[in-house]
């Protein structure tokens, strides 16, 4: 048994999300972020510990960025 | 622990006049997007520059664009007249913007902007719609992705 695809647009948005962000408030929604950003950051970081350097480094640089 | 939101609460508690724009806007609007800047569009006069430098006091600021990143100083006069400052502390990165894409200047911007309450204090944010135009203007595929966002956003907000 499957668990049901989220709702999509043509866009590729997940509407179903979308609901659900509009059930908080703009506030809850920043804070939401910010948490979500602690856990990038935190990742990251492991990342670079891990590889001994910054890995987006060598990836803006494969794909001639920055 | 560094934090976006703390940044934006000392611009609040230290008055400055800004309006929270970009993609920390379009998130209190309802898009999913993570983004690590704090985009605020201000003027560059001189009460705005002085409460900036009490709100980035002891955050160790420095200017983002200079490959040298030298620290901002204690100097808020020097910026008057900027039309942009990037800005990284240690709690993150803050753009100061004097003017929006597609929009104009800080007046033009605050205009239609809406209050909303962070920690118990009123934050203006753009508007939507002129966070829409804005983004639509921009030729970024990541700022399209986030116009179509808030494009559904708008539309599901204006069903009966």
């Amino acid at each position: 048994m499957q668990t049901p695809k989220p709702e999509e647009t043509s866009d590729d948005i997940d509407l179903d999300l979308m609901d659900y962000l509009l059930t908080l408030t703009p506030e809850q929604r920043l804070e939401r972020h910010d948490a979500a950003l602690e856990l990038v950051r935190a990742l990251r970081k492991a990342g670079t510990e891990h590889y001994g350097f910054d890995p987006r480094a060598v990836a803006a640089a494969g794909s001639g960025e920055g | 622990m560094a934090s976006t939101l703390g940044l934006l609460q000392r611009l609040v508690a230290e008055k400055v006049e800004f309006v929270l724009v970009g993609g920390m806007a379009a998130i209190a609007h309802g898009s999913a997007a993570v983004t690590e800047d704090v985009d605020v569009c201000i003027r560059f006069d001189e009460p705005t520059m002085r409460a900036v430098f009490r709100a980035l006091e002891g955050k160790n600021p420095r200017e983002r664009m200079n490959p040298s990143r030298p620290p901002l100083g204690d100097d808020p006069l020097k910026f008057v007249g900027y039309r942009n400052l990037y800005v990284t502390t240690d709690d993150g990165v803050i753009d100061f913007l004097g003017e929006i894409t597609g929009l104009g200047a800080f007046e033009r911007v605050a205009q239609n902007a809406v209050d909303i309450q962070l920690g118990g204090s009123p934050l203006r944010v753009i508007s939507i719609e002129d966070l829409i135009v804005s983004k639509r203007k921009l030729a970024r595929p990541k700022d399209q992705r986030v116009a179509l966002e808030l494009e559904a956003v708008l539309k599901k907000l204006k069903q009966p």
